[in-house]
């Protein structure tokens, strides 16, 4: 029985990472990257490309997540794990980066100091999102590892 | 862990409420009487003029780790000099409706000095966003405190419905938000009082 779960964990734990990462990245762009009037005016990521962009890589997550799934065949696996690992990475540059604008954005400026702007968290879920993307092409390492010193 | 990183970014923020004319970089020259800009307000049922005569001021609350000081949402632990109580200077800002022009003090065009209609935040959202608009707001105070200069701290309430936003700008008095908040207490219609340490210096003619 616990040598059953296991299993089951190992097996789903890649597909639902991905899963996870992918909805999460999708979410992160939806929500605020920052705000206006103490948190009264959101400014979602979609509003600009960037935004759009990051949707895009959340989608090629959720689509990785399918390939993942233990019925696909390894080959098919392992091509998604590289996606994984290189959408996941790619996205967490890309958040940190993001994150660094806003930071920037919302000092005071002369420009904008009227309205009050205010980091919203949308970022830091694409960040997390990206993370989790790039963690599910790690057990995929951990086998391998393991059978070559079955080998 | 998020709650701490997202902390230090909201401590980041700010957002001073220069004043629609007390840019840093603006390109208005000081007025004479060392005025650097000026912009409408409601008081007691009349629009009076707010002059500008220095530049926005943060106070450090305590997590504030920004460069500037400024932590909306928080209080100010030391509070800029002044002879009397500091008043409040309220931003109204509508939340999901446009008002009639009429009824906004910035940004409306002619009226903000040095305040512009839009913000730069492609470095954030990407190509397509170099002329984000900026929401629209107007001011309320409760007090002219003798037409004298001196430091104000700046609070927002936000405005959800046209119906509330038509009231207050009605009556333009502080006292009808106070009645309409007190008989809204699940902030249906509007916000409660959302406090910064932004400090403003300017008087009321």
């Amino acid at each position: 029985m616990r040598a059953l779960s296991h299993s089951a964990i190992s097996t789903w734990r890649a597909p639902l990472l991905a899963l996870a990462g992918g909805g999460a990245i999708a979410l992160g762009s939806w929500l605020p990257w920052m705000t206006y009037f103490a948190g009264l005016v959101p400014l979602r990521g979609w509003i600009g490309l960037n935004g759009r962009l990051l949707l895009g890589a959340g989608v090629i997550g959720l689509v990785v997540a399918v390939a993942l799934a233990p019925r696909r065949g390894a080959r098919t696996r392992g091509y998604a794990r590289r996606v994984a690992a290189l959408v996941g990475l790619g996205v967490v540059a890309a958040a940190a980066w993001l994150l660094l604008g806003v930071w920037d954005l919302t000092r005071i400026h002369a420009a904008n100091a009227m309205v009050a702007p205010r980091p919203g968290f949308g970022l830091v879920v694409v960040l997390a999102g990206g993370a989790m993307l790039c963690a599910s092409a790690w057990p995929a390492a951990k086998t391998r590892l393991g059978s070559v010193e079955n080998q | 862990m998020h709650r701490a990183f997202n902390t230090s970014f909201i401590v980041a923020v700010a957002a001073a409420l220069a004043a629609c004319g007390s840019d840093s970089n603006n390109s208005v020259a000081p007025l004479p009487g060392g005025v650097l800009g000026s912009t409408p307000g409601w008081f007691n049922g009349d629009v009076v003029e707010f002059d500008y005569t220095a530049q926005f001021e943060c106070k450090n609350p305590p997590a504030a780790g920004s460069t500037s000081g400024c932590e909306l949402g928080a209080d100010a632990v030391t509070m800029p000099r002044a002879n009397t109580a500091i008043p409040v200077l309220y931003v109204l800002v509508p939340m999901g409706f446009t008002p009639p022009d009429s009824t906004l003090h910035c940004p409306t065009p002619g009226n903000c000095v040095a305040h512009p209609h839009d913000a730069d935040v492609s470095r954030v959202f990407g190509p397509g966003t170099e002329k984000n608009l900026l929401p629209p707001h107007s001011h309320i105070i409760i007090d002219a405190m003798n037409h004298q200069t001196t430091p104000w701290v700046l609070e927002v309430i936000g405005v959800k419905d046209r119906p509330t936003w038509d009231n207050i700008a009605a009556t333009q008095n502080l006292g009808q938000v106070r009645l309409l908040q007190l008989a809204d207490p699940k902030n249906v219609h509007l916000t409660d009082d959302i406090s910064t340490n932004i400090f403003l210096f300017f008087r009321v003619r």
